[in-house]
C-alpha cells in the first residue's frame, strides 16, 4: 500500500494531489553562503533589537523627568456647582421651605486608591458615622460612573469637617464642599403639599439624562416635584486642573455660574395651615373622647370659593419632610416608602385631601336635593313626611332614619338641617323609578357637580373616587343580583352611602359651587413662580398660574338658595345637626354634618366590619352673595359629623375670621 | 537529558516566572492577598504543558527552547491583558487554548514532512493575496479606526493579513527554493513574480492604509530574497521601489501623510486642524494623542517600573488614558509598570526567539526549510520592530500586533501555528542530520 515517496517517509497526507519535486530533497549547495546570509540577518535583527532597547532607555531614563512633567497637570475636571433651590412662600410671602448652608462631603469613586480603597471607605464612615457597608455598597454601584462624585454626607459637623482638613492625605478622594440644606421652619406643616427632596433616582435619569445629572436632588412629590422646573436652578460649572491623582494643580476656574432656583408662592396662608392641622388633631382627640378610639387620620381642606385657591390643605398622620435631608436614615422614611411600614404607621405620605377616598354620608345631601330639584321631581317648599323607617322595593326592604324618634312633615330646608334621611330616602326612590333614564340621573348632575371625575388640582395626584350608575353595578358585579340596579341602590345613594366615594377635595369644591353661586371652581395652590430678591423688595414674578376660571355648572339660583337655607339652618336652627357647634360663632356659617359608613378591616373584627367617617362641609360667612371661605373635614372613624369633625372645621373658621365661638356642645347627630 | 526533558524543565521555569507575574497583577488589583490568580495559571499552564505532550509525540528532537519562550511571552502578555481589562483577558485566554489546538493540528498532521506544503506553493501564494484583499471586498471588512484590517463572517472577526504573513512565507520559501539560481543569475523572466509582489504591497496598501502590514510583508519578502539569491541590490532595488511608490502613493493616502506627521511632530505649539473632529486643537490632543499619553506612559515607568498593577492607564475619571491599550499599545503599559528592565526583558525573550528561530534556519539542511525558518524568524523579528519601534516613536505608528502579548484571536493563532511550524524545521533538521 505504501508507497515510498521522494520526502523519505510514507504516506504523506496529499502526495496523491501533486507529483512530488524531486528538487526538494537536494542538499543545499551554497551552504556556506547561505548560511552567512541567514546570519546576516540575525545580525540585523539583533541590531534592530538593540536599537529598540537604547530608545527605551533613553524614553524612560534619559528623558522620563521631561515627559513626566508634561504628563502631570494636564488633566481638566470639571465641577458642578450646585445651584440653590427656590423658596416656597405662602400666599402672604413668608417662608415655608427655604435652605440653609451646609458642609458635603463629596466622594470621588475615580480616585480611591485600588489597595486601601475599603480601608479609606471604613475610615471615613467612621469618621462621619454612616454605616460602612452601605457606603462601600454605594461606592461599588457607581464605581462605572466616576465623572460624578457620590455623595457621602451632607450636613456634617465642624469637628468632623475639621478633622478632614487636617488628615486629607488619609483621604483621597474626598472632597468637602458647600453645599445647600432643604430647611423646613414650620417642621411637619403642610407635608404632603410641599412634597419632599431627594436624590435623583435611576428611573428619573433615563427619562430626563440631559437634565438630571447623578447626585442631584430633585423634588419627588407635592410642589418640589410640581415646581421642580422652577425651584432646582441651573447648577454652575467650574473646571480644575488636576494632575494623574486627582491632586488639584491650580485655582478653580468658573466656567458658569449657578442660577439659583426660582421662589414658588403658594396660596396657602400659613398660619391658617397651622391651624388647620392644630384643628384636625384636636377633631382626632375629640372623637377619641367620644369613645370613637379608632379615629386615626384624616383630612381638612379650606378654598376660597370664588377662585378654587386653597387656603389650607391638612393630611393627617404627617410626616416630617426633613427626614429626607442630609444622608437619609432608612427607618425614618421607611413609612413614606414601604409599603408595611406605610401601613403601620397609616399612611403618612398620603395627601387625604386629594387622594383619600371615603362614602360622603349626609354631606352628600344637596347633591341629591339640587338634583331632584332640577329634575323637577321636588318642590323646595313642598312637605314629605319624615318617617323612622320606610320600606322599599320587593323584597321589602326596611330603611331607617338616623333619628328614629321624628315623625313630622318637612320641607327641604327643615330636611338638610335635621338631615332627615327617610326624606331623601323617597328622592332617591324618585330617581329609581323613573325607569333606566332616571336612574342616572341623579349620578348626572354628581357628575356636573365634579364627582367621580378630577378637580384639576394643579399639583394633581387626584383620586377620582366613585358615583356609582346602573353600567357601572353591570361591568363590576358578577352575579345577578349585584349586577342589577336595585331600589336600595339610588336610596343609599341618595344619602351617600354604599358604593359612592369622594375626595374632601371634590366635597370642598361642591360646597364652594354652593357658596359661590353655582360655579365649579378648579382648586389650585401654587399662584405664581418668582425670582429670588432680597427681603423687603417687591417680588418679580416670572410666571402666574392663573387658576381657570369659574364654570358655571348650569345649577337654577333658586335650587340653590333652597340647600343654602337648609345649610343655614342646619348650623342655627334649633334641631341643626351642628347649631351646637357654630350657632354661637359671630360669623354666620352654613354647613351640613356627615356621617359615612365605611367597611373598615381591623384585626380581630369581621370582615365588613362598619365604622362611621366623621365629615363635615360648609362656608362662611353665610347670608352673603360671597363667602369667604369653604371648609371641608373629615375625621376618619371619627364617629358622628357632629362630635368630631364639625368642632374641628370650627377651629378653622375661628382663626380665618380671627374670632372665638363663645360656647360650644357636642351633640351626636347625623 | 533529552531536548523534551530539557524544554519540560524550561516551562515550569517559565511557569514560576508567569505564575509570579500573575499573582502580582491580581493581588495588586484586588487589594488583598488572595488566590483567585491560581485558576488562571493552572488553565495557561496545562495549555502549555498539552502544548508540550503534542510536541513530545511529534517532534522529539525539535529545539527545546522554542516553546517555553512563546510560553513565557504568552503569559506575560496575558498578565497584562488581564491588568487593562479582566473581560479581554478571558477571552485571550480562550484564544490561547484555540491557538495551542491548531499548533497541534499541525503538528500532528504534518509530522511525517512538512515540506509537502512546498507543492502548493502557488496556492499559498494567491492565498496570501486573496486573504490580505479580503478586508477591501465591500460587506467583509470592516474599519477599525481608519484602517481596514478586519473582516466580519458572521459573528467571526479575524484580521486575515495575520494569516496572510504566514502563507507569503511559505509560499516565498518554495518558490524562492525553486528559482533562487536563476534568480541570482538575474534573469528577467523571473523577476517578473517578484514584481507583482511589489505590485500587491502596494495595492494592499492602497486598498487598507495600513501601512504596518504591507512594511512587514514587504520587509519579509526582501528579506527571503535576499537569504535566497544573496544579491543585496535586490534589495536595494526593492526598497527603492517600495519607498518610491510608498511617496508617490504619500499624498494619496492621507492616512499614511498623518501617521508621518505625527511620528514626526507629536507635540506643536499652536492648534492645526484635526483629523478627529475637524477643529483647530494641538496635535498632542487630537491626532498624536494617543502616541503622546504612550509616551508618558512609557516615561512614568523609568527604570524599575511602577510595578504590575500599580501603572496609571486611566484617568481620575476612569477614561482610558490610551486607547487601544490592550492591542497595539500593550507595550507601552508594560514599559511603565516593569521600567526599563522589565520591558528590556520582554525584548530579550523576543530577541531569543527570534536567535533559536534563526539557528533552525541555520541546521536546516535542505533550501526550502531554511528560508522558511529564516522568513518566519525574520518576520516575528521585524512585527516586532514594527510595533515596538512605534510605540517608542521609533518609527511611524501603525497598528501591527506584538506577537502573542497583543490581546487578539487572530494574531494569537497565526503565531502558534509559526511556532509549530518552527518546531518541525527543528525536529527535522536534528533528526536527519547527515553523518
Amino acid at each position: 500500500m505504501s508507497t515510498h515517496t521522494p520526502y523519505g517517509e510514507p504516506r504523506a497526507p496529499s502526495s496523491r494531489f501533486l507529483p512530488p519535486d524531486p528538487g526538494v530533497e537536494a542538499p543545499y549547495r551554497l551552504t556556506p553562503g547561505l548560511a552567512f546570509r541567514v546570519g546576516i540577518l540575525g545580525v540585523v535583527a539583533l541590531a534592530v533589537f538593540a536599537v529598540l532597547f537604547f530608545r527605551l532607555w533613553s524614553l524612560q531614563v534619559l528623558s522620563g523627568d521631561r515627559y513626566l512633567v508634561a504628563a502631570q497637570g494636564n488633566q481638566l475636571r470639571s465641577i458642578r456647582i450646585e445651584a440653590p433651590r427656590g423658596t416656597i412662600l405662602d400666599r402672604n410671602g413668608r417662608v415655608i421651605v427655604d435652605n440653609v448652608a451646609g458642609t458635603a462631603v463629596k466622594l470621588w469613586v475615580g480616585d480611591l486608591p485600588k489597595s486601601r480603597r475599603y480601608a479609606v471607605i471604613k475610615h471615613l464612615a467612621e469618621v462621619l458615622r454612616v454605616p460602612p457597608l452601605e457606603l462601600a455598597k454605594q461606592v461599588d454601584e457607581r464605581s462605572a460612573d466616576p465623572l460624578n462624585p457620590i455623595t457621602v454626607k451632607t450636613a456634617v459637623g465642624e469637628d468632623q469637617v475639621a478633622y478632614l482638613y487636617e488628615h486629607s492625605s488619609e483621604f483621597p478622594g474626598v472632597q468637602i464642599q458647600q453645599t445647600y440644606l432643604r430647611h423646613y421652619p414650620y417642621q411637619s406643616l403642610a407635608a404632603q403639599v410641599l412634597g419632599y427632596v431627594g436624590e435623583v433616582s435611576q428611573g428619573e435619569l433615563d427619562r430626563k439624562p440631559r437634565l438630571y445629572k447623578p447626585g442631584d436632588k430633585v423634588g419627588k412629590t407635592g410642589v418640589e416635584a410640581n415646581q421642580d422646573e422652577y425651584l432646582r436652578g441651573e447648577a454652575g460649572q467650574a473646571e480644575i486642573r488636576v494632575d494623574s491623582l486627582g491632586r488639584p494643580q491650580g485655582p478653580i476656574e468658573l466656567r458658569r455660574e449657578a442660577r439659583p432656583g426660582n421662589a414658588v408662592r403658594l396660596t396657602i396662608d400659613i398660619e391658617l395651615q397651622r391651624a388647620a392641622e392644630r384643628a384636625l388633631r384636636y377633631g382626632i382627640e375629640t372623637a377619641r373622647a367620644n369613645k370613637s378610639y379608632y379615629a386615626d387620620g384624616g383630612a381638612i381642606v379650606a378654598l376660597d370659593p370664588s377662585d378654587g385657591a386653597v387656603l389650607a390643605m391638612a393630611s393627617s398622620p404627617t410626616y416630617k419632610p426633613s427626614v429626607y435631608v442630609g444622608r437619609v436614615n432608612p427607618k425614618k422614611i421607611e413609612p413614606l416608602v414601604d409599603d408595611r411600614a406605610a401601613e403601620e404607621k397609616n399612611y403618612p405620605g398620603i395627601n387625604r385631601v386629594t387622594s383619600g377616598v371615603y362614602p360622603p354620608g349626609s354631606t352628600w345631601k344637596p347633591v341629591t336635593a339640587l338634583a331632584a330639584m332640577q329634575e323637577h321631581m321636588l318642590q323646595p317648599y313642598q312637605a314629605l313626611q319624615c318617617t323612622p323607617t320606610a320600606t322599599y322595593g320587593l323584597d321589602k326592604q326596611q330603611f331607617r332614619n338616623w333619628d328614629p324618634y321624628v315623625n313630622q312633615p318637612m320641607t327641604l330646608v327643615e330636611a338638610l338641617a335635621r338631615s332627615c334621611d327617610t326624606y331623601f330616602y323617597q328622592l332617591g326612590y324618585q330617581f329609581y323609578l323613573e325607569g333606566d333614564r332616571g336612574r342616572s340621573r341623579m349620578q348626572q348632575w354628581a357628575r356636573t357637580f365634579g364627582f367621580g371625575v378630577p378637580t384639576g388640582f394643579d399639583l394633581g395626584g387626584e383620586a377620582v373616587g366613585l358615583v356609582p350608575t346602573p353600567a357601572w353595578r353591570k361591568q363590576h358585579f358578577t352575579s345577578d343580583w349585584d349586577r342589577a340596579w336595585n331600589p336600595g341602590n339610588s336610596i343609599q345613594l341618595s344619602i351617600g352611602q354604599q358604593d359612592v366615594q369622594v375626595t374632601p377635595l371634590q366635597m370642598a369644591r361642591f360646597y364652594a359651587m354652593i357658596a359661590n353661586g353655582g360655579k365649579l371652581v378648579t382648586p389650585y395652590v401654587v399662584s405664581q413662580v418668582e425670582t429670588a430678591v432680597p427681603t423687603g423688595q417687591s417680588p418679580v414674578v416670572e410666571q402666574r398660574f392663573a387658576p381657570d376660571p369659574p364654570k358655571q355648572a348650569g345649577v337654577d339660583p333658586a335650587a340653590l338658595q333652597v340647600v343654602r337655607d337648609g345649610l343655614y339652618s342646619a348650623t342655627h336652627s334649633t334641631y341643626g345637626t351642628s347649631s351646637g357647634v357654630f350657632a354661637s360663632f359671630p360669623v354666620p356659617i352654613a354647613g351640613k354634618t356627615g356621617t359615612a359608613e365605611k367597611v373598615v378591616q381591623f384585626a380581630g373584627y369581621p370582615a365588613g366590619h362598619l365604622e362611621d367617617q366623621s365629615w363635615w362641609c360648609g362656608y362662611g360667612p353665610a347670608l352673603t352673595e360671597a363667602p369667604r371661605i369653604v371648609v371641608c373635614a373629615v375625621i376618619e372613624n371619627g364617629g358622628h359629623g357632629s362630635t368630631a369633625a364639625a368642632p374641628a372645621a370650627l377651629r378653622v373658621f375661628e382663626k380665618f375670621f380671627g374670632r372665638k365661638a363663645t360656647h360650644q356642645t357636642l351633640v351626636s347627630t347625623d | 537529558m533529552s531536548a523534551r526533558n530539557r524544554e519540560l524543565a524550561t516551562l515550569v521555569l517559565a511557569g514560576l516566572v508567569a505564575s509570579t507575574a500573575f499573582a502580582s497583577a491580581w493581588i495588586s488589583g484586588l487589594a488583598t492577598i488572595d488566590y483567585g490568580w491560581l485558576p488562571w495559571a493552572a488553565v495557561l499552564a496545562g495549555i502549555f504543558v498539552a502544548a508540550h505532550l503534542v510536541a513530545r509525540w511529534t517532534v522529539p528532537d525539535a529545539d527545546p527552547t522554542l516553546l517555553p519562550l512563546v510560553a513565557l511571552i504568552t503569559s506575560v502578555g496575558l498578565v497584562f491583558v488581564y491588568r487593562i481589562d479582566p473581560e479581554d483577558a478571558r477571552r485571550q485566554l480562550v484564544w490561547v487554548a484555540v491557538g495551542v489546538a491548531i499548533f497541534a493540528v499541525v503538528l500532528v498532521w504534518l509530522r511525517y514532512d512538512y515540506r509537502v506544503l512546498e507543492r502548493y506553493k502557488y496556492v499559498f501564494g494567491v492565498s496570501a493575496i486573496v486573504l490580505l484583499m479580503l478586508p477591501s471586498v465591500p460587506g467583509l471588512g470592516q474599519r477599525v479606526n481608519g484602517v481596514k484590517l478586519w473582516v466580519d463572517i458572521g459573528p467571526l472577526r479575524f484580521q486575515p493579513g495575520e494569516i496572510a504573513k504566514i502563507f507569503l512565507v511559505v509560499f516565498l520559501a518554495a518558490y524562492l527554493r525553486d528559482k533562487r539560481e536563476s534568480l541570482a543569475s538575474g534573469r528577467l523572466k523571473d523577476v517578473g513574480p517578484l514584481l507583482a509582489i511589489w505590485g500587491g504591497a502596494m495595492l494592499v496598501l492602497v486598498q487598507t492604509s495600513d501601512l504596518g502590514s504591507a512594511l512587514l510583508n514587504f520587509g519579509i519578502f526582501l528579506a527571503m530574497v535576499y537569504a535566497a539569491t544573496g544579491r543585496l541590490s535586490f534589495v536595494l532595488a526593492g526598497l527603492a521601489l517600495f519607498a518610491g511608490g510608498a511617496a508617490l502613493l504619500y499624498d494619496s493616502l492621507s492616512r499614511v501623510e498623518q501617521r508621518v506627521t505625527v511620528w514626526l511632530q507629536p507635540w506643536t505649539d499652536e492648534k492645526v486642524p484635526c483629523s478627529v473632529n475637524g477643529l483647530l486643537e494641538y496635535r498632542q490632543n487630537c491626532d498624536s494623542y494617543q502616541l503622546v499619553k504612550s509616551l508618558y506612559s512609557i516615561a512614568n515607568g523609568g527604570y524599575g517600573g511602577t510595578g504590575i498593577g500599580r501603572g496609571t492607564f486611566e484617568t481620575v475619571d476612569g477614561t482610558p488614558l490610551i486607547p487601544y491599550l490592550q492591542t497595539d499599545f500593550i507595550y507601552s503599559a508594560i514599559a511603565q509598570e516593569l521600567g526599563l528592565v522589565g520591558a528590556a526583558a520582554v525584548l530579550l525573550l523576543f530577541l531569543a526567539l527570534v536567535a533559536r528561530g534563526m539557528r533552525v534556519a541555520l541546521v536546516a539542511h535542505d533550501g526550502f526549510s531554511k528560508l522558511l525558518a529564516a522568513g518566519l524568524s525574520f518576520g516575528l523579528a521585524l512585527q516586532t520592530f514594527i510595533i515596538v519601534g512605534g510605540v517608542l516613536r521609533l518609527v511611524p505608528l501603525t497598528g501591527i500586533t506584538l506577537p502573542f502579548v497583543s490581546y487578539g484571536g487572530s494574531s494569537i493563532v497565526s503565531n502558534f501555528v509559526l511556532l509549530a511550524l518552527l518546531l518541525l524545521v527543528s525536529h527535522r533538521a536534528v533528526r536527519n542530520q547527515p553523518t
